[in-house]
């Protein structure tokens, strides 16, 4: 090896003076993007298939303690998908208690606090971390877990491995993700509120618009419906105030090709389209 | 990705990702499109991450992918890279400070045809083998003689720097590539 060059090359990738601006977390994130592609592609299939079939309507007791949004007016007893409009009713609480939710949480998060970064997510266990909002059936439920100082947050799916939905488990800080920068995956979404957002709705590339659940600063959307129409179609986060005027919409559709994690896809940094006042 | 291939996978990632990256930034030039190569290489890594052999070769499969995706970007028409004939008649050696010196060996590595420019960034920076670079590049061991030892000279010649009388590369011959 030649260290007359070798020299030189090694001084010119000195990388000292050029901060990292993503962590591997970032990484791991976007291979998780990626991988959900296929498997929703491989699920949408036979969920269409399916879908022809089975009408049924699942109901489920409300969410009365919890509105998901104020003046939504969400009835009592709601039903998964509306059969006229096709609006995804949110499944409601989960019936575990707070503590039962965390414990089943607990393994996801001891296996991922293996990882040697978590982009903000701490490392501490989650014993005193609190439930901000879940969501559930009888066989599944979905939370959203809250460090003590709220500066983190985690996501947990537990569906004891089965499929539609799948599990899941993520955690991060609360700043991780830019205000209004929200993803759609094969569950649905979730994450911070933006301040002053009162309501968050969700419109898939078939034109249905479905609020997403909003409690103590965060957010919950469950929907399998994120596949439906054309996969390269936006799938937008409304974010409206109060008032009920939209603030910013975001296109929340990982699966285009602008995401790295689509083949022959590119990378760009997708911003917040915010509303003209 | 199970969580256990995952916890995995971080790990690899944290310790390769800054490599990759300044591999990434030699063979283009900009740090911003660096760590982009650097994240599509551990994405596409990801992918793969429960299919690839990981006792042997984790590290030239990630060269592998981050040269790949320098290739690839370069090939994109906002970033297609234009060959110039003309070489400078002169890089002047500038002894004025480190960050110049380094300036002129990026310049220099971007004179290079890509296929050079990879196999002596790969070998002389990443210090992967004749037969590594080989399969990260997809190509002869004796292309990879050859390509190393042509732009080992051109880089040379433009940094002033006269090669060392023991320098194998000096003796590679040119034919390799041909034969093999």
């Amino acid at each position: 090896m030649s260290s007359d060059i070798k020299d030189p090359l090694d001084s010119a990738a000195d990388d000292s003076a050029q901060p990292m601006r993503h962590t591997v977390d970032d990484v791991v994130r976007r291979g998780r993007r990626g991988q959900r592609v296929r498997r929703i592609g491989a699920v949408a299939g036979s969920a269409l298939a399916v879908a022809g079939v089975a009408t049924a309507i699942t109901v489920w007791p409300g969410q009365s303690d919890h509105p998901p949004v104020a003046g939504l007016g969400l009835p009592e007893s709601t039903v998964t998908q509306d059969v006229t409009t096709g609006e995804i009713i949110q499944p409601a609480k989960s019936a575990l208690s707070d503590a039962q939710v965390i414990a089943r949480c607990q393994s996801f998060d001891n296996q991922y606090r293996q990882s040697a970064l978590k982009a903000g997510g701490g490392s501490e266990a989650i014993d005193s971390w609190k439930v901000a909002l879940t969501q559930g059936t009888g066989s599944w439920f979905q939370a959203i877990l809250v460090s003590p100082d709220r500066q983190r947050y985690a996501y947990c799916l537990d569906n004891t491995g089965a499929t539609g939905p799948k599990d899941d488990y993520q955690r991060q800080s609360v700043t991780a993700d830019k205000p209004y920068v929200v993803w759609a995956d094969g569950n649905g979404s979730r994450g911070v509120v933006p301040r002053g957002v009162a309501k968050i709705e969700f419109r898939t590339a078939d034109g249905i618009t479905s609020p997403a659940v909003i409690k103590d600063g965060f957010f919950l959307w469950h929907s399998d419906r994120t596949t439906a129409g054309r996969p390269t179609e936006p799938i937008w986060a409304i974010f409206s105030d109060a008032q009920g005027r939209e603030i910013a919409r975001f296109d929340a559709n990982p699966f285009q090709n602008d995401q790295v994690g689509v083949p022959g896809g590119t990378t760009f940094e997708r911003r917040p389209i915010f509303a003209k006042r | 990705m199970r969580r256990r291939s995952e916890a995995d996978f971080t790990e690899f990632a944290a310790a390769a990702l800054r490599r990759l990256r300044r591999t990434a930034y030699l063979m283009c030039g900009d740090w911003h499109r660096a760590e982009d190569a650097a994240q599509d290489a551990l994405v596409r890594i990801y992918r793969a991450w429960d299919r690839l052999d990981h006792d042997a070769g984790l590290t030239t499969y990630a060269h592998r992918a981050v040269v790949s995706v320098v290739l690839d970007q370069a090939k994109r028409p906002w970033r297609r890279e234009y060959s110039d004939d003309a070489v400078p008649d002169q890089l002047l050696a500038d002894h004025s400070g480190a960050v110049d010196e380094r300036l002129l060996v990026i310049q220099a590595l971007a004179q290079l045809p890509p296929r050079q420019r990879a196999c002596v960034v790969l070998r002389h920076y990443a210090d992967l083998s004749i037969e590594e670079t080989a399969q990260v590049l997809g190509i002869g061991t004796g292309a990879v003689k050859s390509q190393t030892s042509r732009g080992l000279t051109a880089l040379r010649e433009q940094l002033n720097r006269p090669a060392p009388a023991d320098d194998p590369a000096v003796h590679v011959n040119d034919n390799e590539g041909v034969l093999s």
